[in-house]
């Protein structure tokens, strides 16, 4: 048996952050974690909220908070601890060396590979809508060959969101790789990755200059490297002399593999011991308390054994959440209580796939206290030294909303603190 | 005025079996649908090409035209038809006399049914129940709804005949008692126009009654609502009936690396509503996981309806029918010359229903040439030379893929585009194999003047219809159009939800287990990161 303060199960974004932030109080960390979570899907954007009832309605999350449902995570969770959470990643991300910006104060908007406009909360800087509206001309930046962007598409639809008035041109560089990658297709990841280097940058920054004149706006896919730096988007806006933005495009996301390696930087810098392929099949409990977890795999058990446990397993996408053919949920480790809007067909799903209303299976989840503690519905903590982070959470709907990363960073900051009281 | 000679409403199997077969007569012929191809019923079923063995007690006419188009599809449909060989598999809940019945049943039709020993069955089919008590081995096969019908037109085409999509017939015109013309309306631009004809053949499936009340004639069809289950996985490389009297949820038809489950019967009123419940579903699974007990496991792509059109005669009806199975109702019975309509009948029979209508129209209009439609093949094979090129850009298994999808002219023209411009081999649906040059192909050829929308491109390509259901190729295959000037007037956005929506309604339903996972990550794309259905700053 491996024992230590605080075990972490799941590796995502609510994970890495919970043990990070445990461990930086100096607390012995171990994650136990058998997938990387969501960050190549969702990006390198911690939306916080952004539409808290409707979709026509955006709002900050400083604004609405006090609107949102009881069974809200940022309701469980007050302002003032979301703050604070906000606080820790601005902080980590500077002390990384990959700085980012926002609060909980206001939107920011950024442009998608689609040309609309998506509302984030905490974002990288090269990330920045209104360079778009402030400038007269917008180049939009395409690579020979690649794959999952479509300059014209941004542009047709661009020409809607940001306006007609500005001038628009598509310009192309070669990224002259269809030898080296064998015929097979140019992704998004590979530009990204001749990008990080300094020799790609360079050759980059030159075929732009035959093109792009100082003063304009550039629009990039989502390519300005896969490491945690703002080395490619400095290069780019001193050789070019313009504002620059990255749009989002469909995963792979190289910002999401920015921010998923920053914060392993950061857990291993601050001691956090990951165990990987570690699937956590069950745990021991005594008396309302969880002594271990335990791991199979490859023909052996392994036990973990701590003072808390935080379990941050993700939604129905990673399996932290399991939908049965009936509607049922279960939480498959500790078996936690769930709340299910209603197990009626015709209140499970929407009829639209997206509407002006939220999703009701995303509503489903685990319930918790204010401290992040599973409870049942009398409000009652089933585990006393259990806590829960990120999408297995009840009460939002994170596409929706735009919330996903932020619920993840502070009901993970909770998480922590909460484990460390134990 | 436009002109033809034959007016065929109704893109579905009989509608091309009937256009096919007219132009290969040398008939001036031209089909009209009001949506794209093949989206009623022709698409919306199993995808069995029955053997006959499910009609040999009840109906052994139909039984028996059932075991010869089956033999004659198989050689003229080669490319659409997998012959899996079928299961008739008796459970201890069916009823043993049943069985007696049955195998007599098939010897009067003379469909060859070969009893096995069931341990031998599941050795053959390991997923089947252990509970067998027989079974049988008969010629059932799979076939491709959407590519026979594409094969269908693209040998009409070669002979002349037209085809026009997204037109809808909303009024037969006479004059004397006679058929002069049809008034129709396009679906994109609402524009309506008349074209002028001497035959209306009404072969709108379960619209067919609509059709007919244009003109004041009733045609009792009933829309018959029948509902299926997409599984992702190939749970039988065999198609498994049930032995017992026909009844729901009997039948799995494997195709590619999919297991289709159906199906249900209820009356309907109208054929449009094909919104699946999920009380639907559980009740499919239900007796699905009698046959095969790990049923739930398998994770279900999609839930899909459509509906029979089943015809009822009343006692005022004229016409007299050809076979138990379908009617031709000749409405100069009802008074008006040059005009009739065909009506139940199965997919699996739709040639033979195409050649007795052909039959009639051209007793009408005083041709004498035999029909060849059962002798000479839809398409013609594919050129060695074509495949060995394709698979420079193919992985082996999507040269295969291609090659029978597209047809020997699509195919070479396709790999034609992929040589001339190395861009265009990039691979939009990774899941089927659809490559950029494929789609433009599709589009540039597109029988639609005025437009055409992703789902149409679905379903001549596949694209779409894999394990992701979309989540990938919806955003690549808007960008392509619009990196290849290929757009029109579409509203991107619009465009892409309602693709996702439609592939959403056969998700919704069945939003469990892995499938969950996968709106999860559709929503996460879509709207999570492209923020599709939110506003502008």
């Amino acid at each position: 048996m491996k024992a230590c303060d605080v075990v972490v199960i799941g590796g995502g974004i609510s994970g890495i952050l919970a043990a990070i932030a445990a461990a930086k109080k100096g607390k012995s960390v171990t994650m136990l974690r058998y997938g990387y979570g969501a960050f190549e899907i969702g990006g390198g954007l911690i939306d916080l909220m952004a539409y808290p009832n409707n979709k026509k309605e955006s709002s900050s999350l400083k604004n609405c908070i006090n609107t949102l449902p009881n069974d809200h995570p940022y309701s469980k969770l007050g302002l003032q601890r979301v703050e604070a959470a906000v606080e820790f990643l601005l902080e980590l991300t500077k002390e990384e060396g990959y700085a980012y910006e926002g609060s909980v104060d206001e939107l920011h908007w950024v442009p998608t590979a689609v040309g609309t406009m998506k509302p984030t909360g905490l974002y990288p800087k090269s990330f920045d809508a209104q360079v778009l509206k402030k400038a007269d001309t917008i180049y939009l930046v395409d690579f020979k060959g690649l794959k999952d962007y479509y300059a014209k598409l941004t542009e047709k639809m661009l020409n809607k969101t940001i306006g007609k008035d500005k001038k628009y041109e598509i310009v192309t560089v070669d990224p002259r790789m269809e030898d080296a990658i064998g015929g097979r297709d140019i992704m998004i990841m590979d530009i990204a990755r001749w990008l990080d280097t300094k020799e790609g940058q360079k050759d980059c920054a030159n075929q732009l200059q035959a093109f792009v004149k100082p003063g304009a706006a550039i629009v990039f896919p989502q390519v300005l490297g896969t490491m945690p730096s703002y080395d490619a988007y400095d290069k780019m806006k001193s050789e070019l002399q313009c504002d620059i933005t990255e749009a989002l495009c469909i995963p792979p996301s190289a910002a999401g593999m920015r921010l998923s390696r920053l914060l392993h930087n950061a857990a291993r810098k601050h001691g956090v011991k990951i165990i990987e392929k570690a699937r956590v099949n069950s745990a021991v409990i005594t008396d309302g308390v969880c002594g271990a977890v335990v791991v199979s795999g490859g023909g052996k058990e392994h036990t973990y054994a701590a003072k808390s446990f935080i379990l941050a397993t993700g939604g129905y996408y990673s399996g932290g959440l399991e939908v049965l053919d009936n509607n049922k949920i279960i939480e498959p480790i500790f078996n936690l209580p769930i709340k299910i809007m209603s197990q009626k067909e015709d209140e499970w799903a929407n009829v639209e796939l997206f509407s002006n209303q939220k999703q009701p299976f995303s509503l489903a989840g685990v319930m918790v206290n204010h401290e992040m503690c599973p409870v049942n519905e009398k409000g009652e903590k089933v585990l006393k030294n259990v806590f829960t982070a990120g999408r297995n959470l009840c009460g939002y709907d994170f596409c929706f909303e735009k919330s996903g990363n932020g619920v993840a960073l502070a009901s993970a900051y909770q998480a922590a603190a909460s484990a460390m009281e134990v | 005025m436009e002109k033809a000679t034959v007016i065929v409403i109704g893109g579905g199997a009989t509608g091309v079996g009937i256009l096919r077969d007219l132009a290969m007569r040398g008939v001036d012929t031209m089909l009209l649908e009001m949506r794209d191809m093949v989206n009623g019923s022709s698409s919306r079923y199993h995808g069995l090409l029955h053997s006959g063995g499910r009609y040999a007690v009840k109906d052994s006419e139909a039984g028996r035209e059932c075991i010869e188009e089956n033999m004659i599809l198989r050689r003229i449909g080669k490319h659409c038809v997998e012959a899996t060989e079928g299961f008739f598999v008796r459970l201890p809940e069916d009823d043993p006399a049943y069985e007696k019945e049955w195998v007599e049943a098939c010897k009067k039709i003379n469909l060859p049914a070969i009893q096995l020993d069931p341990m031998e069955a599941w050795h053959l089919e390991p997923n089947l129940t252990h509970r067998a008590q027989a079974v049988y081995r008969v010629p059932d096969a799979a076939i491709d709804g959407f590519r026979m019908a594409w094969q269908n037109i693209d040998s009409a085409k070669r002979y002349g005949g037209r085809v026009k999509t997204y037109t809808e017939v909303i009024r037969v015109n006479s004059s004397n008692g006679q058929v002069t013309s049809v008034t129709v309306q396009d679906y994109f631009t609402k524009q309506k126009y008349d074209i002028e004809c001497d035959f209306v053949v009404n072969a709108a499936g379960p619209w067919a009654g609509k059709v007919a009340g244009f003109s004041n004639i009733p045609v009792n069809v009933q829309p018959d609502r029948g509902t299926l289950i997409a599984f992702n996985h190939r749970i039988t490389s065999r198609i498994v009936n049930r032995l017992h009297k026909s009844s729901d949820g009997d039948i799995f038809v494997p195709h590619g690396s999919i297991t289709i489950l159906g199906t249900t019967s209820r009356a309907v009123d109208s054929p449009e509503d094909t919104q699946v419940t999920t009380a639907e579903v559980e009740y499919l699974l239900r007796i699905g996981e009698l046959t095969f007990e790990d049923l739930r496991g398998f994770r279900i792509l999609r839930a899909f309806c459509g509906s029979r059109p089943l015809y009822t005669a009343d006692a005022d009806a004229k016409g007299r029918g050809v076979s138990r199975g379908f009617v031709i109702l000749d409405h100069e019975h009802d008074g008006l010359r040059g005009f009739a309509s065909i009506c139940g009948g199965k997919f699996t029979t739709y040639r033979l229903m195409a050649e007795k209508m052909a039959d009639l129209v051209c007793r009408y209009i005083n041709n004498t040439t035999v029909c060849r439609t059962a002798e000479e093949e839809l398409v013609p094979d594919i050129d060695a030379v074509d495949i060995k090129k394709a698979r420079k850009y193919f992985p082996s298994f999507g040269v295969k893929l291609a090659a029978s999808r597209l047809g020997q002219q699509k195919f070479k023209k396709v790999i034609q585009r992929m040589e001339a411009e190395p861009l265009k081999r990039e691979i939009v649906c990774e899941c089927e194999n659809v490559t950029m040059a494929e789609i433009e192909e599709m589009v540039t050829t597109t029988d639609t003047a005025s437009d055409y929308t992703l789902s149409d491109i679905r379903r001549k390509t596949r694209m779409g219809m894999g394990t992701c259901q979309g989540a990938f190729c919806t955003f690549r295959s808007m960008g392509m159009l619009a990196q290849n000037d290929l757009m029109k007037d579409h509203d991107a956005i619009a465009e892409m939800k309602d693709f996702l929506q439609a592939r959403y309604k056969g998700i919704s339903p069945v939003m469990w287990g892995n499938t969950i996972r996968e709106v999860e990550l559709m929503r996460g794309i879509y709207d999570g990161v492209l923020n599709i259905g939110g506003g502008i700053d």
